[in-house]
């Protein structure tokens, strides 16, 4: 793995100081860390921003359209549960145009890291209101304010059957890092919202703001994440402290495990040269 | 009194009151006893209350599609006979409750039903068992035929139950006893025949195919090939993801095809909708998938349980930008086959979406079928198991297809930007061309390898030359057996994408009247033959009431 920002020729595209380079150099060091093949590491990623990492990150990559990580990357990992699968979407991305998805793919519990580049606001569309945004927030297309309170994603996940939620801050990589390497070796669906700085159309959610929030919930001794009703209390915090950190876990079954199809390997390794279907004909005699 | 061995036998009544069941009993019961089928439910979109009706057409030979004219009809109630009274052949025969239906059609036979079904304590559900045993005694079919297939149905409930419907089924059968009939089923069980709707097909197709996964919601008319993959979960090794909308469901098969499994969705033009901006992506990221499109009218939720073949131009141009997609138009149950079959080889061959247009017609309709003649090799095109180090997904070739691996082989990207060889982004114009002109060059590539786009029917020097496609086959083919005098010839098209130009012209130049039939009033594939051939035929039967065309008024309209 190259860790430099620079990758294939071309260094990202993001606006100086975006909270999106602390993202990618998180994941790359995590994916370094944890040792896994690139080859064999399919980040899926949306339209936006943050989503534009499979670029510059020396792994398989898929963009697929923007609100559609999530089934693309299902679809992926059903056919070949081998591979390591992380998604890369912004929160309009995973929040708004893709909610619907976001939610079914919790109470799935697909194995895989879905890593949300949460900025509150529509960062390649050039700054409107995202589902994130807070309630009277100004953009272009909010000149007035949102009237509408803003999504819990954290809260929503915690009730939506995702077995490992977690929230990161862009501006702390080293934290990140492990944050998604926990994620990746988590058995189920990992969601990490990242707290992401968007210097250009964010004035008010920026690091400094941020950093005045932020808190640790490891540093929190009596913090256990396999508490649900705790965890949904905690991720309900915003805005005065802002914990960061595993929210909450918990095992469950794959949805993958009861696939009777992929028991013994993976759907790709079928041999499907000569398919018998005489057995089958018998069903309309 | 001479014995009719081709007729129509029809069953009609309340939702919910195993019309179907029924129906499909006495199909399977002629066919085993040697005939040949072809069977057309209709029923309205709702579960109980609605008027439900299954008619069966029944032959010595093989048959296409259903005629209007009925022979046999079985009312369960007042609207069974109301409703379809006009549809009575002069030789009909009306079989009735009397406890719930009059009539006074001349030539009517009352069946007490209710009162049979009462006397063996039954519930009044199970009249249709009654009416069931009496129609395969008016035809002739051995009882033990019906016995062998009650035991099959029922077995699983237990030993109590299968006697319960054979004695209702026998009280039914006796009531007619050796009555004489006019008509009678052929016994002459040459061959095992199978009783197969095109969904059927289609599916077994993909099964044949190696198609190991389909993602896809439920919508009439396609719902029976996910019910259908669902079932052979387990003994044939497939994976069906009833996901949480269309585009999930289309999304999954892209991202399964991605990592190597042949993939499918299936379903209607309002689910296909959802799709469109996914197949899109499959088209740019140059991604396998198999889409299957069962019309019915439109638009919105239109008639959601009866057909139409409207969708013809929404799958041609579906989704933004210019691209090649394979679109094949089966016209029965084999074909249906070829198509579900050949569907997984073309996605594969020229990385781009296939979809198969069918129809509630074709969908859902069954015929008496032999096990598929139909065989290709798996042909997985340019797929490459070991790429080397420096492999590069989007590499330029003549016919515009380039090596495909699968992820977890090499490390590589596939984007739905527009990207270079290597498949980084790109917006350099010169690239930008190249790129559209590498994927815009399958169309040529295709269209030389692929045959048969057209098949051709009948008269070889017919009177007049019938242009179709799809669903509409059946009847057209029928119409043929009709015609005394009138020679026919039907052109029909079978793959709609690429455009069988040339052979389409060939035939139009020697038709001395060429005839349009189509499913639809914007005559779309008359359309489609103008815009690539020059040519308007103006000589047209269009139908879109929902109904299927029937060989009788396509006759009449020919011999106009
Ligand atoms: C179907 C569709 N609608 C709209 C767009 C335009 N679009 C591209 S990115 C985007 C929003 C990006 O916001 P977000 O997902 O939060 O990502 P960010 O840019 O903030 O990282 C929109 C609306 C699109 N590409 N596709
Ligand atoms: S617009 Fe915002 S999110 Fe997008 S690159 Fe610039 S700073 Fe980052
Ligand atoms: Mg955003």
């Amino acid at each position: 793995m190259i860790l430099d920002t620079i990758q294939k020729g071309r260094k990202p595209d993001w606006c100086p100081g975006c909270g999106n380079f602390g993202i990618l150099m998180a994941l790359k060091q995590a994916v370094t860390e944890l040792k896994l093949n690139p080859a064999e590491t399919v980040l899926v990623s949306g339209i936006g921003c943050g989503p534009k990492m499979p670029l510059w990150i020396d792994v398989s990559g898929f963009q697929s359209i923007h609100g559609r990580t999530l089934p693309v990357a299902t679809g992926i990992k059903l056919a070949n549960h081998r591979l390591n699968v992380f998604t890369t979407a912004g929160d309009g991305d995973c929040y708004g145009i893709g909610m619907g998805h976001f939610i079914h793919a919790m109470r799935r519990n697909m194995d895989m890291v879905c890593i949300v580049h949460n900025n509150q606001v529509y960062g390649l569309t050039k700054g409107q209101t995202s589902p994130t945004s807070d309630q009277g927030a100004k953009s272009l297309s909010t000149p007035a304010g949102v009237i509408e309170v803003p999504t819990r994603p954290l809260s929503l996940a915690i009730v939506s059957g995702a077995t490992f939620v977690a929230r990161g801050f862009a501006g702390d990589a080293p934290h990140l890092k492990n944050l998604i390497i926990e994620a990746h070796k988590h058995r189920g669906f990992a969601l990490v919202d990242v707290l992401q700085p968007c210097v250009t159309f964010n004035k008010t959610n920026t690091y400094e703001w941020f950093r005045e929030r932020v808190y640790k919930l490891e540093d929190e001794k009596s913090y256990d994440p396999k508490n649900k009703m705790l965890a949904l209390k905690t991720a309900d915090k915003w805005n005065t402290k802002i914990p960061i950190g595993v929210y909450y876990r918990e095992d469950r079954e794959l949805y993958s495990d009861k696939v009777a199809a992929i028991k013994d390997m993976p759907l790709v390794e079928q041999n499907i040269d000569n398919v018998n279907i005489e057995e089958l004909y018998k069903d309309f005699y | 009194m001479s014995i009719k061995t081709d007729f129509s036998w029809k069953v009609a009544g309340e939702a919910g009151y195993g019309i179907m069941v029924t129906g499909d009993m006495f199909s399977r019961a002629c066919m085993r006893s040697g005939a040949y089928t072809f069977d057309y439910p209709e029923y309205p979109s709702l579960i109980r209350g609605g008027h439900n009706t299954y008619q069966t057409r029944i032959s010595d030979r093989e048959v296409f599609s259903q005629v209007r004219e009925v022979n046999i009809l079985i009312a369960l109630n007042q609207d069974g006979v109301d409703l379809h009274k006009d549809e009575l052949a002069e030789d009909a025969i009306l079989i009735f409750d009397p406890e719930n239906t009059k009539t006074d059609f001349a030539n009517s036979i009352p069946l007490p039903m209710a009162e049979i079904v009462a006397k063996f304590n039954g519930d009044k559900i199970m009249r249709n068992t009654v009416a069931l045993g009496a129609s395969l005694a008016f035809v002739c079919v051995d009882f033990e035929i019906l016995k062998e297939l009650i035991r099959e149905a029922f077995s699983k409930k237990g030993e109590d139950v299968v006697k319960h419907n054979l004695d209702i089924a026998k009280a039914g059968y006796d009531f007619v006893g050796k009555k004489k009939c006019a008509f009678k089923v052929p016994a002459k069980a040459v061959k095992k025949k199978m009783l197969m709707s095109g969904n059927d097909a289609i599916s077994l197709g993909a099964i044949k195919a190696g198609c190991k996964f389909m993602s896809t919601y439920p919508m009439t008319p396609a719902t029976a090939i996910m019910h259908y993959f669902a079932k052979h979960e387990e003994d044939m090794g497939l994976i069906m993801k009833h996901t949480e909308d269309e585009i999930a469901g289309i999304l999954m098969a892209i991202g399964a095809g991605h990592a190597g499994a042949r993939a499918m969705a299936a379903t209607s033009g309002g689910g296909f909708a959802l799709m469109v901006e996914a197949l899109g992506m499959a088209a740019m990221t140059e991604t396998p998938v198999v889409v299957v499109v069962a019309q019915r009218p439109g638009p919105s939720t239109g008639l959601p349980t009866w057909t139409e073949q409207g969708d013809l131009r929404f799958v041609l141009h579906a989704s933004q930008g210019d691209f090649f997609r394979v679109v094949l138009t089966p016209g029965d149950h084999e074909e249906c086959f070829e198509a579900g079959v050949q569907a997984f080889n073309y996605a594969e061959r020229y990385q781009t979406p296939v979809i198969i247009l069918t129809d509630k017609y074709l969908g859902e309709s069954f015929r008496s079928v032999e096990p598929f003649s139909f065989s290709a090799t798996v042909n997985r095109g340019k797929l490459i198991l070991s790429p080397a180090a420096d492999y590069k997904r989007y590499e330029f070739s003549d016919d515009g297809i380039s090596p495909r691996a699968l992820p977890g082989s090499v490390v590589f990207g596939v984007f739905s930007n527009e990207h270079n060889k290597d498949g980084d982004f790109t917006e350099d114009p010169e690239m930008r061309n190249r790129m559209n002109e590498k994927r815009w060059a399958k169309i040529e590539t295709a269209s030389k390898e692929i045959g048969d786009k057209v098949r051709y029917y009948g008269d070889k020097n017919p009177d007049v030359t019938v242009f179709s496609w799809g669903s509409t086959k059946g009847p057209v083919l029928e119409a043929m057996k009709l015609a005394k005098g009138l020679k026919i010839g039907l052109v029909h098209t079978f793959c709609m994408m690429p455009f069988p130009t040339e052979e389409i012209s060939e035939y139009l130049k020697s038709a001395k009247r060429a005839v349009l039939i189509e499913g639809n009033i914007g005559a779309q594939f008359g359309g489609l033959i103008r815009e690539y051939t020059g040519v308007e035929i103006k000589d047209k039967l269009l139908k879109y009431n929902g109904r299927p065309f029937y060989p009788e008024e396509i006759l009449k309209f020919l011999k106009k």
